[in-house]
């Protein structure tokens, strides 16, 4: 369970912030979000799913790192198995938000929950009052993420308007073990893809979309790929 | 003249019943396209509509979505809420205690496979009422929580639901939406005068400021008044109030002590002295309001009865008392004429029946209307048939509560009294208590209420049933597991449902999704 407060120069003006290039955060996550800007790079490793967040019902990108949740394949004691990683992981526990909308500021808030927030060891995230140069990289990376949700979810509007997202139930036969059903998995669907009219083609190009739809589309290559890592 | 096509409809009247019949009949000829069959609502700016009912059957799920309204848009506009069926509250007895619920959801559907013989022999475990053996939903209804999550798309829930509205902001969405989307065209006017043409047909409706109103077809939703079917055209009104003896409703609106006060999710029914007192919860407010027999209580007494269930809260609140004209009309198409909602008929509000049938009139009206003039009687004829059967089991099913009762007021000795029963009800329990309810009870296919429906509120009323030949029912193990199927998704659902407030919070904020 995550618990996010704002971090304040006073109240946390002893906090450092230590770095963990497993991503341990992750370790029983079946799917991690990412964001559009991503998908490309993400495509050649990890399927590009969309799912329903439980708690706001609203879709978002994400990618599968397992075949059943509790499970994520691609994290690994000797390290991160994949050759791209989502910038939600990078940023962990940080994340930047805005509370009014209208003034467009963010505030940075951290996971409190998490071990790489604490007063003992890490990287200083404030010196006489002011964010250190640290907590200011780690901030505008945090920012950057934040304003790229905003794009992923313009794209999922048009993917929605066009209606390109189908529900997908991805029938599992680990060897050995009974079949199951992966549930509440969204994807884009090829068949009303190649269906769009000129005009509705043209609506994906203008709104810089085809690389993104495309990524996707390539991404379900890993599916196979991702079934394999779980029988080795 | 006889071979004219239908190309215009007037609706006389708006109201929940007005509106609902126009914004029907407007989607289904496609009104907002040239060339289509028009739609026209006449509304007097000057008399405020009844509101019938604040309950819907799960129906309005699919109503809405044909008429092209989202789900967030209607719940947000109207201060709607999840309704998950009603829960009786001393229907039973007097003095001793009592309560049922009639649910939307059961784990199997009575018609395929009738898990009631085998309750009754006890596989659901000794003292598990008949409700809770067959459905979670009772006990999700009685800890208020929604019968579906954020994730679930529009229109979808993992229970069957209805609502709970306020009727008049419902009228105003559908007058918004039917205008705009749906192609139908508004006067406001007061009716001043019907014309008759020679054969007694509608020839116009002559109004204040709109002049003369002429259309091929008309829709009677003029509410109790009747003014084109009863009043023009003559057709008489066949009282009820020897079956049905409730004839007045005193109503109060009751503010939530807090705005985040939980809200019921089903619609509570508690028997009194002369009647019963249903209590809806919107998000804004409850609905409550007792229904009584004036013969056995004073309207005064009703009010104060009213007032003593709602508590202090009730010392500052107004309190609105309405006649109740109990029965149906003689024929409810007469000619180039129907009459739907009040203007048709009316029984009390127990069953939640009103809105329902107004659903289903504009439906059958919607696909029946002919296209030529010269086919009006054969549609009369055949919705009258229907309506006639509809309205008549209704009226069965609400006698159904009465006749099982063992309270021992002289207005509930009375309402049961046999002589009151209907035959056909009379029927139908006295096979019951030896044979279990039957698909084939219900043969008909507009059937209003359905066979688990009558089973929720038979066994809920403690119905005596001694099965014979219970060697008939030789599937014990496959009823074991949907009892046991029940307990699980009770113990389930409970964990996953948000309550019913917090639900709509994100529904306000988040919308539903369409896939």
């Amino acid at each position: 369970m995550t618990q996010r407060i704002a971090l304040d120069s006073q109240q946390h003006q002893h906090y450092k912030l230590q770095e963990d290039k497993l991503f341990s955060h992750t370790k029983l996550a079946h799917i991690l979000p990412l964001e559009v800007n991503e998908f490309a790079a993400a495509a050649a490793y990890f399927p590009i799913v969309f799912v329903k967040d439980s708690n706001t019902g609203q879709f978002r990108a994400c990618v599968m790192t397992g075949i059943k949740p509790g499970q994520n394949l691609y994290w690994h004691q000797a390290g991160w198995q994949a050759g791209y990683t989502p910038q939600a992981l990078r940023n962990y526990p940080l994340l930047a938000v805005q509370p009014d909308t209208t003034s467009g500021d963010y505030v940075i808030v951290v996971d409190t929950q998490s071990s790489l927030f604490n007063p003992q060891s890490g990287h200083s995230l404030f010196a006489a009052g002011q964010a250190t140069e640290y907590l200011q990289q780690r901030a505008g990376a945090a920012i950057a993420q934040a304003k790229s949700v905003l794009l992923t979810q313009q794209f999922i509007q048009l993917l929605l308007e066009l209606e390109l997202l189908v529900a997908r139930t991805l029938t599992l036969t680990p060897q050995g073990a009974e079949a199951y059903d992966l549930t509440g998995l969204y994807l884009i669907d090829e068949q009303r893809l190649a269906e769009l009219t000129d005009q509705q083609w043209l609506s994906l190009r203008q709104n810089n979309s085809l690389l993104a739809v495309h990524a996707v589309l390539m991404s379900m290559n890993q599916v196979s790929a991702l079934i394999q890592r779980s029988v080795l | 003249m006889q071979t004219e096509a239908i190309r215009s409809v007037l609706v006389v009247g708006g109201g929940t019943a007005g509106w609902l019949t126009a914004a029907n009949l407007a989607q289904s000829f496609n009104s907002a396209e040239p060339g289509a069959i028009q739609v026209t609502l006449i509304e007097s700016p000057d008399i405020a509509t009844i509101g019938v009912g604040e309950g819907t059957w799960p129906t309005m799920r699919a109503t809405l979505q044909k008429l092209g309204i989202k789900e967030e848009d209607f719940l947000r506009s109207c201060n709607a809420t999840f309704k998950q069926g009603t829960k009786f509250v001393d229907w039973q007895h007097s003095d001793l205690p009592a309560s049922y619920h009639h649910l939307f959801t059961s784990v199997s559907d009575p018609t395929q496979f009738n898990l009631a013989p085998y309750w009754l022999q006890g596989r659901a475990g000794q003292h598990k009422s008949y409700a809770s053996a067959v459905s979670a939903q009772g006990v999700i209804a009685e800890l208020g929580l929604a019968p579906k999550k954020i994730t679930n798309k529009a229109y979808e829930g993992v229970l069957n639901y209805a609502y709970h509205l306020d009727a008049g902001k419902f009228a105003d969405l559908l007058k918004n939406h039917a205008q705009q989307k749906l192609g139908v065209h508004f006067i406001s006017a007061n009716v001043l005068d019907v014309s008759l043409a020679i054969d007694g047909s509608i020839a116009a409706v002559i109004t204040d400021s709109a002049g003369r109103q002429q259309a091929d077809f008309y829709v009677d939703c003029t509410g109790f008044q009747s003014l084109l079917l009863g009043k023009a055209m003559g057709v008489g009104f066949r009282p009820v109030s020897d079956t049905l003896l409730t004839d007045h409703a005193v109503t109060i609106q009751v503010p939530y002590p807090t705005p985040d006060s939980p809200i019921n999710a089903c619609t509570h029914s508690t028997a009194q002295a002369a009647g019963w007192i249903w209590d809806i919860g919107l998000t804004n407010r409850r609905g409550v309001g007792y229904v009584y027999s004036s013969n056995y209580v004073s309207h005064e007494q009703a009010e104060q009865c009213l007032r003593r269930y709602i508590g202090p809260a009730a010392d500052t609140l107004e309190a609105r008392k309405l006649a109740m004209q109990v029965g149906y009309r003689e024929k409810f198409w007469h000619k180039n004429c129907v009459a739907i909602g009040l203007s048709a008929a009316f029984v009390e509000p127990l069953e939640a029946s009103a809105i329902f049938l107004i659903e289903a009139a504009a439906n059958m009206l919607a696909d029946q209307l002919p296209a030529l003039k010269e086919n009006l009687p054969l549609a009369e004829s055949k919705f009258n048939k229907s309506f006639l059967f509809r309205w008549q089991r209704t009226i069965d099913f609400i006698k159904l509560h009465y006749a099982l009762s063992g309270r021992t007021e002289p207005f509930w000795q009375a309402a049961r009294a046999k002589q009151l029963i209907p035959q056909s009800l009379q029927d139908v329990l006295q096979s019951w208590q030896t044979q279990p309810v039957s698909p084939y009870d219900f043969a008909h296919v507009y059937e209003p209420f359905p066979m688990e429906s009558y089973q929720y509120v038979l066994y809920g009323m403690g119905f005596k049933q001694q099965l014979a030949d219970l060697q008939r029912y030789q599937q014990g193990g496959k009823a074991a597991l949907y009892f046991q199927r029940v307990q699980q998704l009770t113990h389930q659902l409970q964990q996953e449902l948000p309550a019913q407030r917090e639900l709509l919070a994100k529904i306000y904020r988040y919308g539903f999704s369409a896939l």
